[in-house]
């Protein structure tokens, strides 16, 4: 199964979109995305996984790569996130960076 | 092989010689690989037999002195006039006034600081008709001839060996055997300069004339273009200091300069308050002292400040090492240095105070408090989040909230490292605190590809945890560096060995995982230097110019860092197998013939990159050290001849090329190659040191010295160590200095003025603390050693706890009695130097007492 992404960048909120699975192979279409948003200076980077059915090592490596790069106090929140990927995130200790989320709707609420 | 093969000894003979003293030399010298040349002015005639003076034997020589032009004295390693009536028959001249052969040759002698003279008793009529050769030196002879020599201008010294530069000069005949003592040593120690590489000497050889006039110019290392610069304001005729050989020539250019000098005394002339120092390129720098000098003892971090001013006489004698720091003046003569701070390395003449058996254990002891006061406090809990990379110099914080991986972890080696010499559990504490706060915030697991990795590390500005990914360091931007991830493992490993701890492991083999799968070249050998975060591969073009490349670091820095650590506590086969391919990749790929240093970048072909950054074509000093140690701890682990060869050469190859010889010390990175023309590799940024490139030659020539029984190298190591407790340890705020400047002055600017930073934090320092006491005591001075470690319920497997401190000969040490929370423990295995632990719910103290054998 592949991966599809889709960026859309709006008052320096980048909030991309995933389906399928992200993996060694289909990182590096994230990375480009992220190195936009990057370019962009983007204080927040939203992403929509819940379709998102596998995350490998090397899809958080692209998060971690991105939150590094983006300016310092910028957030990174994933949103609806399911179960095995909350804890492929935890091992990597990247859960004490990342903001979780379950919907939309409630990230929306907050901001 | 003997320590003066191949070099050649010249003796003056006519009638009248002194049978005894002239059979010591023949047998002596040759004992030591020397070859004895008899020459003598031959009338014409193929031989002539001579008498000697006690008992008329004769003895007949066939070497022609008048045939000995500049060549074939340059060919010579020293000349001796022997005592009886040799030298006065020798001075006879048909003409009188004018020079006879014998003199003329002498005087060409006194022009070659590379030929030693040596002169013994009467031998110093030979000189009076060429007095200016000794206008002003320190000299020994004969009673009778005290007024002769002080007429001839010489400074008449009352011992019965004296050295000035390239002369040697002695009381009688009977002293035969101090003084070819002296010659041997002094000629060992400047072939060992010259075979080790050098131009033969420090003043480059211009084509001589055959007769070479008497010198009336400085000569050494500042001879050249700065003497004749700058409105040279020289007297016309030099000081007689100054005119001889190897000794000092004072000046620079007319004008002051401070500067140090570290030596052995050779001579002190209380009256005029002249010490003579001879330094270890085998020159003589006299100091004076004057009412404002002061003198002290080098102490150890924690010692009160001990005077010594007021014992200089008693302290002032020939043999002792010294460093005095002081003022060059202009003015030429004997005495244009005044000195105003002398460092005694001991009370005693041959006490060196950091041979003592516990002084390395008291420094760690120190440097342990001083991290713990300046992250955690003095008392206290010990806290990680509290914990920050960059400390000022006086160890308090700055506003800068990154706590890098590599520090702690240093720090985690640091701690663990004073627990085992010390067995103070609040070191312990520290340790197994950062060790946890390693795991929890610096460690990424990862499922897919059952590896684990470190993160550079993490700010925690604001209370906010912000993750740093890729290395934060200029040379590796944006890459994940194999030199992060190996200093990752450095602490976590020595917090292993004391406590076993199967987590710990885990992380350090899943680790190694990583090291296997995505930085290792499996075709070509080695590892690569850098892999892109994303795909973690080492051919990424985003690496730019780290891409597919190989460097010291991530080849060789295993060793030391972690890998032998590691097979010590585990004696995991796999781990020497992995240390024998780094260092056989060492041994085959970073020797070259263009350069006396390695080449430290490479392709992944490896051939060599000499284009990289700021490495360019240039050598740091230490690491070509840090090969030579490295490679002698292998020896111990599976030993192969092109190890110890490589390392023997590297020793006998470095003090010249990057030592000071005449301040002590080494140096940080210099260019690779010797452009034309010049004698001095250039230095790359500046000729400041290093405190971690002192280590690597402290301990590269300890274990030099130890397992090849060359007194060459002990010195060095007396030297390194010398230089480094003088002059790096911060007696005011704690911790030691990153870089003093050439003379030892601590230079306290910009990032160097830190005690925190990514590799100082108590890595290195303690390092040598750790390794220095083992090497010192167990392998030099054959003395016991305990060490402690605690090692939990679960750790170890088979409960089988190692405890050899480093990589040792076998056989050399034993484990003598060992205690179990301080009772005597008997299940341990004295030859194998491992304990088996008792099955216990709880953390055991076990006390390794260890003894040469």
């Amino acid at each position: 199964m592949t991966l599809d992404a889709k960026m859309h960048i709006d008052e320096g909120t980048a909030t991309i979109r995933l389906s399928g699975e992200l993996d060694g192979r289909s990182a590096p279409r994230l990375n480009l995305l992220i190195s936009d948003a990057v370019a962009a200076q983007v204080r927040r980077l939203v992403l929509l996984v819940s379709d998102v059915t596998y995350m490998s090592s090397a899809g958080i490596r692209c998060l971690l790569f991105a939150h590094q790069k983006l300016p310092r106090g910028a957030e990174i929140v994933l949103v609806g996130t399911r179960q095995e990927v909350a804890e492929t995130i935890r091992m990597t200790g990247f859960d004490r960076t990342v903001v979780m989320q379950e919907s939309v709707e409630r990230e929306s609420a907050e901001a | 092989m003997n320590r003066l093969d191949g070099a050649t000894v010249a003796i003056l003979i006519e009638s009248d010689f002194v049978e005894p003293e002239v059979h010591y030399y023949q047998r002596r010298f040759a004992e030591e690989g020397a070859r004895t040349r008899f020459v003598t002015r031959l009338w014409g005639q193929p031989s002539l037999t001579f008498h000697g003076h006690e008992f008329r034997e004769p003895l007949t020589v066939d070497g022609d002195l008048e045939a000995l032009d500049a060549e074939g004295l340059r060919e010579l390693d020293a000349l001796i006039v022997p005592s009886g009536m040799v030298s006065d028959r020798l001075r006879y001249s048909e003409n009188a006034g004018e020079l006879s052969p014998a003199v003329r040759l002498l005087r060409d002698a006194f022009a070659l600081p590379d030929v030693l003279k040596g002169i013994v008793c009467h031998g110093m009529w030979l000189v009076s008709p060429i007095a200016e050769v000794v206008r002003g030196r320190r000299v020994t002879c004969h009673n009778n001839l005290v007024s002769d020599v002080r007429n001839m201008g010489a400074v008449y010294t009352d011992q019965d060996v004296v050295v000035d530069g390239d002369l040697v000069t002695a009381r009688t005949a009977d002293h035969c055997h101090a003084f070819a003592r002296m010659m041997i040593e002094l000629i060992a120690a400047r072939r060992g300069r010259r075979t080790a590489g050098a131009p033969r000497r420090v003043v480059p050889r211009r084509a001589a004339p055959r007769h070479l006039p008497v010198r009336h110019e400085p000569v050494g290392k500042e001879s050249g273009t700065e003497n004749r610069g700058e409105g040279d304001r020289r007297p016309a005729v030099p000081s007689p200091r100054a005119a001889s050989g190897d000794t000092e020539p004072a000046l620079r250019g007319g004008y002051t300069y401070s500067d140090l000098v570290a030596g052995v005394i050779t001579g002190y002339d209380a009256e005029q308050g002249l010490v003579d120092l001879r330094t270890a390129e085998g020159r003589t720098v006299t100091a004076r002292l004057t009412s404002t000098t002061s003198a002290e003892f080098l102490r150890n971090l924690g010692d009160p400040y001990l005077d010594a001013s007021g014992h200089l006489r008693e302290l002032l004698t020939p043999g002792r090492r010294l460093f005095a720091h002081g003022i060059f003046y202009p003015d030429g003569g004997p005495a244009s240095f005044d000195a105003k701070r002398l460092v005694f390395v001991g009370r005693r003449p041959d006490e060196h105070v950091f041979e003592q058996p516990d002084w390395w254990v008291r420094q760690i002891r120190e440097l342990g408090r001083f991290y713990r006061r300046a992250q955690f406090g003095d008392e206290g809990p010990v806290d990680f989040a509290d914990y920050r990379t960059v400390l000022r110099l006086g160890g308090d914080k700055a506003d800068h909230h990154v706590q890098e991986t590599d520090t702690i972890s240093r720090l985690v080696y640091g701690m663990s490292s004073a627990y085992m010499l010390t067995g103070d559990e609040d070191f312990l504490e520290v340790a197994e605190r950062g060790t946890a706060y390693l795991r929890e915030h610096m460690r990424f697991v990862d499922p897919d590809e059952d590896v684990v990795y470190w993160y550079h590390g993490v700010d925690v500005r604001d209370g906010v945890e912000h993750k740093l990914f890729t290395s934060e360091f200029g040379d590796d931007y944006d890459a994940i560096p194999m030199y992060e991830q190996i200093y990752a493992l450095a602490g976590p490993t020595q917090f292993f060995r004391v406590t076993g701890d199967p987590e710990v492991a885990a992380d350090i083999d899943g680790t190694l995982r990583l090291f296997r799968k995505f930085f290792r070249d499996p075709d070509r050998g080695g590892y690569y230097s850098h892999i892109d975060p994303i795909l973690l591969s080492p051919h990424h073009e985003s690496l730019g110019p780290n891409r597919s490349r190989k460097n010291w670091n991530s080849v060789g820095d295993h060793a030391p860092a972690y890998l032998i650590n590691l097979f010590l506590g585990t004696g995991d086969e796999r781990h020497a197998d992995m240390l024998e391919e780094t260092f056989d990749l060492i041994v085959r790929h970073m020797p070259r013939e263009d350069s006396p240093f390695v080449q430290e970048r490479f392709h992944g072909d490896w051939s060599p990159d000499r284009t990289w950054d700021w490495q360019q074509d240039r050598a740091v000093v230490g690491h070509n050290l840090k090969i030579s140690w490295n490679l002698m701890r292998m020896m111990s682990i599976r030993p192969k001849d092109r190890y110890r060869e490589l390392a023997e050469r590297i020793g006998h190859r470095m003090p010249e090329l990057g030592a000071d010889l005449r301040r002590g010390g080494w140096y940080d990175v210099v260019e690779r190659s010797l452009e034309p023309g010049r004698r001095v590799h250039r230095f790359v940024w500046h000729d400041r040191k290093a405190w971690w490139q002192q280590e690597q030659a402290i301990l590269a020539y300890q274990i030099l010295a130890a397992l090849t029984g060359q007194e060459e190298f002990r010195g060095r190591a007396r030297e390194a160590a010398a230089f480094y407790n003088a002059f790096f340890l911060d007696h005011d705020e704690g911790g030691v200095y990153f870089n003093v400047l050439a003379d030892g002055t601590p230079y306290l600017v910009g990032t160097e003025r830190l005690k925190g930073s990514h590799s100082m934090s108590m890595c290195h320092a303690a390092e040598l603390c750790f390794l220095a006491t083992v090497y010192q005591r167990l392998l030099l001075d054959r003395e016991p050693l305990s060490l402690w470690f605690r090692p939990c319920p679960d750790g170890f497997p088979d409960r089988v706890l190692r405890v050899a401190p480093d990589a040792l000969p076998p056989g050399m040490v034993r484990l003598d009695w060992v205690e179990v929370d301080g009772r005597p423990y008997s299940a341990f295995d004295p030859e194998g130097l491992t304990v088996k632990l008792p099955d216990s719910e709880r953390p055991v103290t076990v006390r390794a007492h260890l003894a040469p054998r």
